[in-house]
């Protein structure tokens, strides 16, 4: 009896051993495995799938409308739009024209820091980051066949026109960039990596019946020509803007919550009191009026930034957090044609195109081809056309380097905040990219 | 179909909870359950007496009696005595031992009836060899045995002495080579933990917390945080969780600094290991009741004179006005910062009878703020109760709730201080001066309030089936719950003047955060004799630890009115945000332990990890140890020595590792939106699949003697080496990814001294002078970046190779001369690269000036027994060899807010021309910040107190009596021209950067306390 006692307890132990030993077993090939996964992001392995097509594309498009944004008011403030509001000497740089190659135009990026949170919005990330995005989707939709992506058509017209305008605005704003951890390559290459992706976009949206997007590819070329520059390239230019309907316009897609989508001319001036409308664009009167340019209208914020001196001046077009931005438009095309008039002789053309421009505002009065004006005149109007209708829209950094505008005050003229103003014209290849691009930290 | 996590959780847990059960019942025999005590049968007596200091008689509280070979046991009352029940006649032992104090076996002969009476001696003892540590393995090990430094703190002694109202001033300046960082004062602000230094450069430097064996939440950074753009809830992100733990519910911390001694507990443990030990109950005649006040001031010392006279020039008549934003509010009958207040109420219940030993208490503490925005209430309860059901198994159980409510005020860029420092009243004169807004703006419209609930819980079980083998398993789980709000209040209309309507119009931020940590810890302990003189000891154990942190941001701008601070009240919306964190951990060990006539012990131990933060092509990683301690003055050659009493030799080395941060492996796309809010995605992290865990390898060297039967010193020097240091490296935005990438490509070597030293001046009879020091000293520097960053662009901090970790870098002017006509600098040359000649400082290059790491630490305390019931303590610290940020100056001297407000920019000819050309004009703007980062080295007069115990004759009914008045941060000695040299906006921990701008510094307390035992 007590030996059957005893074996009974050993067996029992035995028995609970074994049981614990299986069950720990299986936990532990549950837990080893330790697969690290995030909830709250998508992984490479569940990304790229045909399924996912309209999801890549719309990335595409969310991130450079961020992007553009950002870009708007960076760029702004770098050139005579917008100016400093705030006390902060890193800011400070951007608006004398002296940044240095590892500030934060080089590394911010489109989501953190938000524009509320940062002073100094970025340029080259959000741009680069946009690019390969759009250029990611397109190669992924060229991989895959219509059975499997509906529509793929108009979606690769529209993942190769949002890295068209992607690498035109690092074009316009930028000394030089890198694609892809290539090598560095200047403005004339990126606006020919532009057209070339604009031509396919423009093939893709022929094909899938999409005027949206097939107009606002053949306006971005003709912008990527217009910067590259020369009688062909702006003959082409003019061809394609011809075919810009008049009521074509592409505009951003804002949003009052989403920080990635707020206008961000909106947040940076009456939000967040980092800058203002440069006085330069503060008392624009119409032509031969004494009103406000309705293109131009600023508002009187009635507040103070915290830099000395400052007053808060905002954009009528840019009012609230939800007004949209313009990308792409008629009037845009219109001056593209008239600059190409201008530059052939075709005074006449050039002046309707101008007014073809005007006519979209109402207020604007007709332009009037002044008795005995030279080309020279034109240009010079049609510089000025393009500094008023496209306020704020990010094209006045590229025009002032296309058209070989001072920058003022001029360089080495002393900066209210301290300091002088610098000598740059454009956002130099940031360090970000020179330092860990193995391309060109290896000298390629 | 892929399985998502969440999912998977419950089955985990699940199967987790089947095993240990399945272990329960192993552990548990039945037939050993709830056996009667031994000697139930036998004539009993009551035992009594009291223990005391040997050579001054001073009675000795906390200290523990056993007798041997039962269950039976009491604690000493403040006045040292002691009552145990129902002790077997007959000749029995007591063990009695306390920390600090060389443990003691007394025998006595116990009446069959009645009481019997015995006084016990103990003689201090700064490092008792036969103490019993927590070493991760089951049952501890006596410190003879161990071969790595451990430094243990009384907690019962130093919050009796301290008046420590939190774990952090607990821990500070007690411990060699462990540095708290408070970073502000203000109250619900949390501090940061360093040991021996940083080593990691990307990721946090905080030690493992664990109490009473199960990990709990450690995190310095958790706090409200305001809507993008609101500035109200600037740096409030402080509210470390450290302080959640009362002090007084502590019996001791044991604190192992580096990987020497932290193998067995492998990833996540470089940073060294803190472990609390709770107070238990102990076998007593009667409950035991414990009722504690204290009451207290709270202050900032001398605001008046610490924050700068500001100055500006009247336009009109060119006089230079001086201003004083702290004296001219006061002098207003509105002064800047109040006196405010601390008190707390705790009781305890401790006791035990037969098997059953308990302990509760709860505490109130009700604390306010230097401004009207800043106070604390919290609410704890511990109890602990621990049953021994039979001489072979026992089990306790450990429960730990807090509740938090604390509003932090305003700080950084929006605090009334900041105000004060940055204004003056020609230049923003519809402010009263202040920058940028009167003090009553941040002080009535901004408040960052956090509220907490915590609750851990843990169970541990022992068991000895055999005298050759003990185990533990212990299970336990950290829950921590806060509700951290950010709000700007809807401002009345005269508040509204100074902020305009878009700002006064309010909003609110909401975090919300769920952080659980679950632990699972099993050690096994096998013990031999191979032959008379050598004992084999082998260990084994695993351990499984999962953190999941949940969080949710809510929150938008614009109240409808008054009173209204919801988030489901703001007109706009912002962008609310979820996260959710795991990781997990599992890990095993081995270790083998020879001990050669207990008096050599050769350790060996080899630890295997494995995290969920590893690359997917990264898995196992082992970690070895091996350790000697000699307890050299037990050899028969050293009996000759009388004045070593003990001298123990010991050397580890080591090895540990700390694992990436949880996504950093990761590439990762977010969930975004695209036109028109349509579902979209972008590029989120680069990830690193190869990403593995930082290595630390380290050796340890050193002794622990006691001498001349009054100096005790604890000698340690340590080199560490952590190779794979987590690099955050920036990515080439043209790869298509923003940010930066980790990648194991560093290597940071740390060495440094440790001494601890406690010195028995004098104990004489009526009058007894004990001297506590400690010193440490710790240098860091980088070995290799993987090839980057060797190169400093700017002024400021940067990781250079052969620099330590944040080292601070700018240009350094050596020479200018004075315009005769301006009296500013002029000809101002910058020091150029090595062996050159000085050049303009625009081209000059930046130079290395130092880090931001304090290179010396140390304390030294004093304690003074006089007659039997008076008590006077006294406690220095000091940190030096490192530089400290006056941000405030720069905003000051550099027009930072649109002029310049300090004396060298209006009297020139009192300042040297060189200190001008770097103190004023554009100097920061060119890189020139030498003179920003000044020397911050300091000490502080950190505690005082004196404590009377009243005679029981006094206080009839009670046990014991005792008051103490204490003060704390009471005076500071510095060149730092700074509000504090201890004013840190960023956490220590998880930052090497520095600064300080309009941070309010540690304030000075002043408390009383009364104890009442009965």
């Amino acid at each position: 009896m007590r030996t059957h006692m005893i074996y009974s307890l050993a067996q029992r132990r035995i028995a609970l051993a074994a049981t614990a030993l299986s069950v720990l077993s299986t936990a532990c090939s549950e837990i080893t495995s330790l697969k690290q996964e995030n909830p709250g992001a998508l992984s490479v392995e569940t990304l790229y799938r045909p399924a996912n097509a309209p999801l890549l594309v719309n990335g595409a498009i969310g991130d450079f409308e961020c992007a553009f944004n950002r870009y708007v008011v960076g760029s702004g403030l770098f050139a005579d739009e917008v100016s400093v509001a705030i006390s902060q000497t890193v800011n400070f740089d951007y608006d004398a024209r002296r940044v240095n190659t590892n500030a934060t135009y080089g590394t911010n990026n489109c989501s953190s820091p938000t524009p509320s949170s940062s002073q100094q919005p970025g340029i080259y990330t959000p741009l680069s980051v946009a690019r390969a995005t759009a250029d990611t989707a397109a190669a992924k939709l060229e991989g895959w066949t219509d059975t499997e992506v509906p529509k793929r058509a108009r979606l690769i017209g529209q993942a190769y026109a949002y890295a068209g305008y992607s690498l035109i605005l690092l074009g316009e704003g930028m000394c030089s960039a890198a694609i892809n951890l290539g090598p560095e390559i200047q403005p004339p290459l990126l606006f020919a990596e532009a057209v070339t992706r604009f031509t396919k976009s423009i093939a893709s949206a022929t094909t899938a019946n999409d005027s949206t997007t097939l107009n606002l590819a053949r306006l971005g070329r003709a912008r990527a020509l217009l910067d590259v520059g020369g009688g062909s390239n702006l003959a082409a230019a003019a061809a394609d803007a011809a075919l810009i309907p008049a009521t074509f316009v592409v505009n951003t897609s804002p949003d009052a919550v989403n920080t990635r989508r707020q206008n961000t001319v909106f947040i940076t001036i009456s939000q967040s009191a980092f800058s203002t409308v440069d006085p330069s664009f503060r008392n624009v009167l119409v032509p031969g009026g004494t009103t406000q340019d309705p293109r131009v209208v600023v508002t009187d914020l009635n507040r103070s930034g915290t830099a000395t001196g400052s007053r808060l001046f905002i954009p009528a077009k840019h009012a609230a957090v939800t007004s949209p931005i313009r990308i792409a438009s008629y009037a845009e095309a219109q001056l593209i044609i008239a600059e190409h008039a201008a530059t052939t002789g075709n005074q006449a053309e050039a002046a309707a195109a101008i007014n073809r421009a005007r006519a979209r505002t109402a207020g604007v009065p007709a332009y009037t081809l002044p008795a005995g004006a030279t080309t020279a005149d034109l240009i010079a109007q049609i510089i000025e056309e393009r500094r008023r209708e496209l306020f704020l829209e990010g094209h006045r950094l590229g025009d002032m380097r296309r058209y070989g505008l001072a920058f003022t005050p001029a360089a080495g003229t002393a900066y209210p905040n301290g300091g002088v103003y610098g000598t740059q014209t454009c956002f130099p290849l940031p360090d970000v990219e020179r330092i860990n691009n193995p391309t060109i930290a290896g000298g390629g | 179909m892929r399985k998502i996590l969440y999912r998977a959780a419950p089955r985990v847990a699940r199967i987790a909870a089947s095993a240990a059960a399945a272990l329960l019942a192993l552990f548990v025999p039945a037939s050993n359950a709830l056996a009667l005590p031994e000697f139930a049968q036998q004539a009993v007596a009551t035992v009594t007496g009291q223990v005391t200091e040997a050579r001054s008689n001073r009675p000795l509280g906390g200290a523990t009696i056993q007798v041997d070979g039962t269950r039976l046991g009491a604690v000493t009352t403040d006045d040292g005595r002691f009552r145990i029940l129902g002790v077997p006649s007959g000749s029995r032992t007591l063990s009695v031992r306390r920390l600090g104090f060389a443990s003691v076996r007394q025998p006595i002969v116990v009446a069959s009836a009645g009481a019997t009476n015995a006084t016990v001696e103990l003689t201090a003892s700064a490092t008792s060899l036969d103490e019993v540590v927590v070493t991760g393995t089951a049952g501890g090990e006596v410190r003879r045995s161990i071969g790595n430094a451990v430094t243990t703190i009384n907690a019962v002694e130093a919050t009796q002495k301290s008046a420590s109202q939190s774990l952090s001033s607990l821990i500070g300046a007690r411990a060699p080579g462990v540095i708290i960082a408070p970073g502000t004062g203000r109250l619900g602000a949390g501090p940061s933990i360093q040991i021996r230094g940083r080593s990691s450069i990307g990721l946090d430097n905080s030690p493992l917390l664990y109490v009473d064996g199960v990990r709990v939440n450690n995190a310095t950074t958790a706090g409200p945080v305001a809507p993008a753009g609101r500035l109200g809830g600037q740096a409030s992100n402080v509210s470390g969780r450290l302080n959640d733990i009362n002090p007084e519910d502590i019996e001791s911390i044991e604190i192992i600094k580096g990987p020497a001694a932290a193998t067995i507990y492998g990833t996540e443990a470089a940073n060294g290991v803190i472990q609390i030990i709770t107070k238990k109950g102990a076998t007593t005649a009667k409950p035991a009741v414990k009722l504690q006040v204290q009451d207290g001031l709270i202050w900032f010392r001398d605001a008046a004179g610490r924050v700068e006279t500001n100055y500006a020039r009247n336009t009109t008549t060119g006089e230079i006005v001086a201003w004083n934003g702290v004296q001219e509010e006061k002098a207003r009958g509105t002064p800047l910062f109040r006196t405010g207040q601390t008190r707390q109420y705790t009781g305890a219940l401790s006791g035990g009878r037969d098997i059953v030993r308990y302990y509760a208490s709860g505490s109130y503490q009700n604390d306010l703020g230097v401004e009207p925005n800043n106070s604390l209430r919290q609410f704890t309860f511990h109890t602990n109760l621990s049953v021994a059901p039979s001489e072979t198994v026992d089990f306790g159980t450990s429960l730990n709730y807090v509740n938090l409510s604390s509003h932090l005020g305003a700080d950084v860029g929006v605090s009334a201080l900041l105000g004060a420092v940055a204004g003056h009243p020609l230049v923003f004169p519809a402010a009263r001066g202040h920058f940028p807004f009167p003090p009553e703006v941040p002080q009535t419209l901004y408040d960052n309030a956090q509220g907490v609930h915590r609750f851990t819980g843990s169970t541990t079980l022992n068991h000895r089936p055999a005298a050759w083998f003990s185990q533990r398993l212990v299970a336990g789980i950290d829950l921590t719950s806060d509700d951290s709000r950010a709000i700007e209040r809807f401002a009345t209309p005269d508040l509204v003047a100074f902020i305009g309507p878009v700002a006064g119009a309010g909003s609110i931020g909401q975090t919300l955060r769920r952080n659980t940590i679950a632990s699972a810890d099993y050690a096994g302990s096998f013990k031999f004799d191979v032959s008379r003189a050598l004992r084999s000891t082998s260990s084994i154990g695993g351990q499984f630890y999962r953190t999941e942190l949940n969080s949710s941001f809510l929150g938008g701008t614009g109240f409808p009115g008054l009173g209204v601070e919801t988030v489901s009240a703001v007109s706009s919306p912002a962008q609310a945000t979820q996260t959710q964190i795991i990781n997990t951990t599992i890990g095993a060990y081995g270790q083998q332990q020879f001990g050669w006539r207990e008096r050599f012990f050769l350790t060996a131990a080899l630890r295997v990890d494995n995290n969920s933060a590893f690359g997917e092509d990264f898995k196992w990683i082992t970690y070895p140890k091996l350790s000697a301690a000699w307890v050299v003055n037990e050899e028969s050659f050293w009996r000759a020595n009388s004045y070593v009493n003990s001298l123990k030799l010991r050397a580890a080395y080591g090895e540990s590792g700390r694992q990436p941060a949880t996504f950093s492996a990761l590439r990762t796309y977010s969930p975004a939106q695209g036109p028109g809010g349509t579902s979209a995605i972008t590029p989120n992290t680069i990830g690193n699949p190869d990403l593995k865990p930082e290595r630390g390898k380290e050796t340890e060297l050193g002794f622990d003697a006691q001498l001349f039967d009054r100096l005790g010193l604890d000698f340690t020097w340590f080199g560490k080496r952590t190779q794979d240091v987590i690099i955050s490296q920036p990515i080439a935005p043209s790869s298509g990814f923003a940010g930066n990438q980790f990648a194991n490509l560093g290597r940071v070597d740390n060495s440094g001294v440790e001494l601890l030293a406690t010195l028995q001046a004098i104990t004489r009879p009526g009058f007894s002078w004990e001297i506590v020091g400690n010193l440490a000293t710790n240098r860091d520097e980088i070995k290799d970046l993987g090839g980057i960053g060797g190169v400093v662009l700017s002024a400021g901090q940067s990781n250079v190779v052969g620099r330590p970790i944040g080292g601070i870098f700018t240009r350094r002017v050596v020479s200018a001369d004075r315009d005769p006509v301006t009296n500013l600098p002029i000809n101002i040359l910058c020091e150029g690269a090595a062996g050159a000649a000085p050049v303009a400082c625009a081209t000059a290059p930046f130079q290395y000036i130092g880090t931001p790491t304090p290179r010396t630490t140390g304390s030294l305390g004093n304690t003074f027994h006089i007659g039997k019931n008076l008590r006077l303590y006294g406690l220095v610290d000091f940190k030096r060899g490192h530089r400290a940020v006056n941000t405030n100056d720069v905003v000051r001297c550099q027009g930072v807010v649109g002029a310049n407000l300090c004396r060298s920019n209006f009297y020139p000819l009192e300042y040297d021309p060189v200190y001008l050309a770097e103190h004023v004009g554009s100097a920061a703007g060119l890189g020139i910040t030498d003179q920003y980062y000044e020397d911050g080295s300091f000490a502080k007069l950190r505690e005082l107190s004196a404590t009377v115990t009243l005679p029981t004759r006094y206080v009839r009914g009670f046990s014991a009596a005792s008051i103490t008045v204490a003060g704390r941060e009471l005076k500071t000695w510095t060149n730092f021209k700074g509000l504090d040299p201890e004013g840190n906006t960023n956490n220590v921990a998880t930052s090497s950067a520095i600064g300080n701008q309009g941070l309010v510094p540690p304030l000075t307390r002043l408390l009383a306390t009364v104890n009442l035992s009965f």
